[in-house]
């Protein structure tokens, strides 16, 4: 009994931890002046977020064929965001993407 | 050009080790999801057929694949760049939530004399996994790096900094 709800707190502590780097990830798309540093807020909050609420719910999951499922999504997770992350800059950079300077006004959120 | 890139793995081998993957992963033995997994093992097998082929020249690095992998330089690299990847998460949690948002985005180029594919791919993926930068472009100079701010930028230093000798410390720093 004592197990379980020690098990569910660390489990609680870290889906917050994950949805406030979700968040974060968010309103940094939200504030961020233009492609490239929206792209530090997906790449770096979102990798952190998801793997903090999956290790979360692996916890609660009970069933050890789902906490290996959710374990494998991780492991997706981690692999991919960086080498998507990475693609989008690059495909940004060829495109011929400015980089934002200091002073210059914000690119608005969804052109592009 | 393509006919010369002879495929790593038969597509048959390649849809049959997706296809176990997914009745592992599914657990259900029933008709319905043994199609269904067969269907989508197949599929994604041609869509992604490019993938098992060789690279159209041989490596010249194969000497380097003869050297292994250190593994106890792997471990440590690897826990150290989970804590990395938090660092940059806090990092870009405080700059985006800071009234000012206190930013000054710049790109600068690193020359990498990292002697292998693979061993730029883990030194590009490490940058933008890092606090404050992100791998734009990868050539055979160097790197194109987006740094958030210019602490970022002179963390890399002209050559990718200590994290390149962690790298280096992972594929063997003999080749160099």
């Amino acid at each position: 009994m004592v197990a379980a709800t020690l098990t569910e707190g660390i489990a609680v502590l870290l889906l917050a931890a994950g949805l406030f780097f979700i968040l974060a990830a968010v309103i940094g798309i939200l504030r961020l002046p233009d492609f490239f540093t929206r792209l530090h807020a997906m790449g770096k909050c979102d990798t952190a977020g998801l793997s903090l609420s999956l290790l979360g719910l692996a916890l609660l999951a009970g069933d050890p064929a789902v906490t290996v499922k959710l374990l494998l999504v991780l492991v997706l997770v981690a692999v991919a965001n960086p080498t998507a992350t990475h693609a989008l800059a690059r495909a940004a950079s060829r495109a011929g993407v400015k980089v934002w300077r200091p002073g210059e006004p914000a690119e608005p959120a969804g052109e592009r | 050009m393509s006919n010369q890139r002879r495929p790593t793995l038969p597509v048959a081998v390649a849809a049959g080790l997706l296809f176990g993957f997914w009745v592992a992963l599914s657990g259900k033995l029933d008709a319905f999801h043994l199609s269904l997994g067969l269907i989508t093992a197949v599929a994604v097998t041609l869509a992604t057929r490019r993938l098992y082929r060789a690279p159209p020249q041989p490596m010249p690095e194969n000497e380097f694949a003869r050297a292994p992998l250190r593994w106890r330089h792997f471990l440590i690299y690897s826990v150290w760049l989970v804590w990395q990847i938090f660092r940059s998460a806090i990092q870009v949690a405080k700059l985006v939530l800071h009234p000012r948002l206190p930013i000054a985005p710049r790109m600068v180029r690193i020359a990498d004399d990292l002697p292998h594919p693979i061993a730029r791919l883990t030194l590009a993926h490490s940058i933008t996994l890092t606090p404050g930068t992100v791998t734009v472009d990868c050539d055979d100079e160097g790197m194109v790096v987006h740094a958030i701010d210019p602490e970022a930028a002179a963390a890399l230093g002209g050559d990718g900094g200590p994290m390149a000798g962690r790298v280096r410390a992972v594929f063997g720093a003999r080749t160099r």
